[in-house]
């Protein structure tokens, strides 16, 4: 019985209009989503493998790197392009790029100028939009009218007046409805696979193909979802008419407003200091560690005879006048050092409670976010593309972690240089080139295990289930009392 | 008849549950919107000012460490330079454009520019989707509540029976579509004017907006635009509910068009103009002008050795100077082909997403704001003047053929110069866009009549 209800409700939507529009648009916009952003993934990977052997070679020729102490000239570090982005575009529209990594200052992005404005006005379409915005709309158009639908056209009161039970012919609906909409998406899906696979340069590894398949399975629920929901509408609704108003209107509601509200809304209800406010209090603080290490530096010139202008006059490369002056710039370089470490000691102080509220407040977006599938579905894709928040927070801490090491490197190649000066004219002086490591820190990203995947994506891809299983009894329990006449 | 029938259509939206939804979301949506955008400009703002104070402390550490002019001097200079924030435009506030896209800050040394990315310090979740300013909310929902609202209007009630029921009355045809148009749009406006009111009162309010006669004049084109474009796609369902029979089918081939025109066409134009004018990545060209660079570096060293003369004297001097007017001549020859190659693929993108009403409002909304092209194009210059001034501080500072460097002060260090484009010439590429839609909402609503005067009302 329920194959034969399913076998009809599927011959009935393929040929319906719907269908061959689902189709069409599938492969439509999945081919050409995926050929574009992989095309673009190629362009990104030449570049990057361009900046990253610039950004080595510059480090491997740097002959004075004391200077990136003094000085404070970043280095950039390249970001690794990631191939997900070619299904998933993140948090961060861009892919690749890199990161200025100073003994100075904070850590601060590297800007690619816009080429296009059409292209930051009209970003290429990603997996996680088709399958959010215009899939669950394909679902909504599906499901809208299985119950009312043939309740306004009588077919509904001819099949229930046979023996067949009311769950078994929802069921039917849903199954027949489902597979017609999922199967166009997954062929369609699958074909984007493949010509991203054909691309030259284009390999996700093991990993990453187990988290694409994740995605498309993530996708399945959401369509799931969103199904049941209009299927639920259809069951509660007497009229197609009002079930598609109401559906489009919880659709807007859900698909594009809650979405793109739920991180603005969550600032208003759980604010965090602004970057303003905390380049203030970084300000301050940098502020008093400066003029405690002026002060210090002053008191020690005052001690050992260093007047105002002191250089005026001086017997510059005269021996031994030049060891107090070494003597000055090892105590000063040293003071420097220490104020260094101690500065970014206290902006790590500083940023402490403002990182911990915003997780706080990333959390929060996340339940506001989560009364709408698309975003659930969103979250969880991003996490496993290894372009969501996961990531980010990950870079954040490896490369501040790689901003101490540099600043310590630097610092100790500035002391170095200084010493060199005396060791050059005092043979029993101690060798400072043991102090020295092998070369300049080099930055290298570490992904997270994948149980740190799964463990971010599990929840919304639970909730998404939850939500399937959920409409679909409601579905069920409504339609057990549904007047067919 | 005409204000009979009107009268009929208003009172038959208002009690409709769509008007109530409608509405409802009109009013959250809009609001929502500016608020938000409201406080986004503030945070910009804000921002800004952070870097531009953090830059200024910088500037004075560097006067209160360094001792010597000199020093002072080239850490100024050479090593520092000025780091100035890009605040953001105006009308920001309402409509983002290329705003996000922009850098944050750009440093700026004697004749070299660097820009700063944007903090990477908020909440990263609101990267994921864009952010729901006016163009968006107008674009995307507006649109599609726009359709919602007439994809029944004639099909629906031809399945109601009650067209049948109209049209057997002395009713001209014209009058009744025409009335259907003016009342089901004049309903779908007032709540969004009410909104709009409410959020732009909100944004003067907190100071997030200019009330001068330029700003004014901007947001009168700007909603005279959306009003435009929400016509457009109401005009269009207007038309397919003429040429269908069945509300359903309106509705599908409605959604299949906003599809199409919404989330299809505006995102596969940029790629179509890349395919057909591919360019070059801006790190080829750097690289290419890197090798000039270097190419005519080693020319320049090896001058004194191919020709066996000392590194000084006229000789040497008008060899060198003929080398760089060859670097410079190359150099500007690659800035040239980007430009161009840049300038094609925008004219290209333009043409292509122009076959979409949502690009022609999305463009003629950012050119009417000032946060477009011109806006970018308008900073780009202004570092660039800052970058000359700075050459020229500079050389004022430590004039070339001396060695010495007089004593300065910070005050002297230029600034950035950021000029909003006027509105005249804001506005200019946004007639184009203005022309398309008026075309189209005629073209529309000529269908509408058209299909509707033949249409078979049993």
């Amino acid at each position: 019985m329920l194959g034969s209800l399913i076998k009809k409700e599927i011959l009935e939507h393929l040929m319906s209009l719907r269908f061959a529009i689902a189709c069409v648009l599938c492969l439509v916009v999945i081919l050409c989503s995926v050929f574009v952003r992989a095309r673009d993934f190629v362009q990104v990977l030449d570049d990057q493998r361009q900046e990253t052997k610039m950004a080595n070679q510059w480090l491997d020729d740097l002959r004075e790197p004391w200077a990136l102490g003094w000085s404070g000239r970043p280095i950039a570090v390249p970001r690794l392009a990631n191939p997900m982005k070619v299904f998933v575009r993140g948090v961060r529209s861009d892919n690749g790029g890199a990161v200025n990594v100073s003994t100075r200052t904070r850590l601060e992005p590297s800007y690619r100028p816009v080429s296009s404005p059409a292209v930051v006005l009209f970003p290429p379409i990603d997996l996680v939009t088709f399958v959010g915005v215009i899939l669950s709309l394909m679902a909504l158009v599906f499901g809208y009218d299985a119950v009312c639908g043939e309740k306004e056209r009588g077919t509904l009161r001819l099949m229930l007046s046979y023996s067949v039970p009311r769950r078994t012919v929802l069921l039917a609906k849903w199954i027949g409805g489902y597979v017609t909409l999922i199967v166009p998406f997954l062929l369609a899906a699958a074909v984007g696979i493949v010509v991203v696979m054909i691309q030259p340069d284009v390999s996700l590894d093991g990993g990453q193909w187990a988290r694409l398949g994740a995605i498309l399975g993530l996708a399945t629920v959401y369509v799931a979802a969103v199904y049941s929901l209009a299927v639920y509408v259809s069951v509660l609704t007497r009229k197609a008419a009002t079930s598609v108003m109401v559906l489009l209107s919880l659709w807007v509601v859900l698909v594009l407003v809650v979405p793109n509200l739920a991180p603005h809304a969550s600032g208003v209800l759980h604010p965090i200091p602004t970057a303003g406010e905390m380049e203030k209090q970084r300000e301050a603080a940098r502020k008093e560690i400066d003029q405690r290490t002026r002060a210090l530096t002053k008191a020690w010139d005052e001690q050992n005879g260093f007047g105002d202008k002191w250089w005026e006059g001086f017997p510059w490369g005269k021996w031994p006048e030049m060891e107090r002056v070494y003597a000055r710039w090892i105590f000063q370089t040293d003071m420097n050092s220490k104020a260094r470490a101690e500065t970014f000691e206290a902006w790590e102080r500083i940023d402490a409670p403002r990182r911990r509220q915003l997780d706080q407040q990333v959390t929060l977006t996340r339940w506001i976010g989560r009364v709408s599938p698309f975003s659930c579905f969103a979250y969880a894709s991003t996490e496993l593309a290894d372009a969501g928040v996961l990531y980010d927070r990950r870079l954040d801490d490896q490369l501040r972690a790689y901003q101490r090491d540099l600043t310590a490197y630097a610092w100790r190649e500035c002391l170095f240089m200084e010493h060199k000066g005396l060791e050059a004219r005092d043979k029993d002086y101690p060798d400072w080139r043991k102090v020295r490591e092998a070369g300049i820190p080099r930055f290298a990203y570490v992904p997270p295990a994948a149980g740190d995947y799964l463990r971010v994506a599990a929840i919304d891809g639970g909730i998404l289930a939850g939500m399937a299983v959920l409409f679909f009894f409601l579905a069920t329990v409504t339609f057990l009392r549904y007047d067919v006449r | 008849m005409f204000f009979a029938l009107m009268r009929k259509e208003i009172i038959a939206h208002v009690l409709s549950l769509r008007f109530g939804v409608t509405f409802a979301l009109f009013l959250l949506l809009v609001f929502a919107s500016i608020y938000v955008t409201t406080n986004e400009y503030r945070r910009d703002q804000d921002e800004a000012f952070a870097v531009d104070r953090a830059a200024d402390a910088d500037l004075r550490k560097i006067f209160t460490e360094e001792e010597k002019v000199e020093d002072r001097f080239y850490a100024v200079f050479y090593h520092h330079g000025r780091r100035e924030a890009v605040p953001p435009p105006p009308m920001s506030s309402l409509v983002q454009g290329l705003r996000p896209a922009m850098p944050a800050a750009v440093q700026i040394t004697p004749g070299n520019s660097r820009y700063v990315g944007r903090s990477i310090e908020g909440n990263p979740l609101a990267g994921l989707l864009p952010i729901p300013d006016l163009v968006y909310v107008v674009g995307i929902v507006l649109s599609l509540l726009a359709i919602l609202f007439a994809f029944d209007s004639i099909c629906g009630e031809k399945e109601a029976g009650t067209l049948r029921l109209i049209m057997s009355n002395a009713v001209p045809r014209d009058s009744i579509l025409l009335a259907k148009w003016a009342a089901g749009f004049l309903v779908l406006l007032v709540p969004f004017l009410i909104a709009v009111f409410g959020g732009v009162v909100y944004t003067w309010y907190v100071g997030a907006l200019p009330t001068d006669a330029d700003t004014l004049a901007r947001l009168g084109t700007l909603l005279g635009f959306a009003c435009l474009y929400i016509s457009t796609f109401f005009t269009l369902s207007l038309a397919v509910s003429a040429v269908t029979h069945r509300s359903s089918t309106s509705l599908f081939l409605c959604l299949l068009i906003w599809v199409v025109w919404i989330l299809v066409i505006p995102n596969l134009a940029p790629v179509v103009a890349k395919i057909i004018e591919p360019g070059y990545s801006p790190l080829k060209i750097a690289q290419e002008k890197e090798a000039v660079y270097r190419e005519i570096h080693l020319r320049i060293q090896r001058l004194t050795l191919t020709t066996g003369k000392v590194s000084y004297g006229k000789g040497i001097e008008e060899e060198k100077e003929k080398l760089e007017r060859e670097r410079t001549r190359r150099l500007e020859q690659w800035d040239r082909f980007q430009s161009d190659s840049i300038d094609r693929q925008k004219r290209l993108a333009g043409i292509f997403g122009r076959l979409s009403p949502a690009a022609c409002w999305t463009y003629a909304a950012v050119a009417v704001a000032g946060t477009g092209a011109e806006s970018y194009q308008a900073f780009e210059n202004a570092s660039k003047q800052m970058s000359d001034d700075m050459r020229k501080t500079a050389e004022s500072i430590r004039p070339p053929p001396q060695r010495d460097v007089r004593d300065f002060t910070l005050d002297e260090l230029p600034r950035l110069k950021l000029t909003s484009v006027p509105f005249a010439r804001a506005a200019e590429p946004a007639v184009n866009d203005l022309l398309i839609l008026a075309i189209l909402n005629v073209a529309f609503f000529m269908t509408a009549f058209v299909c509707f005067l033949r249409y078979d009302v049993r």
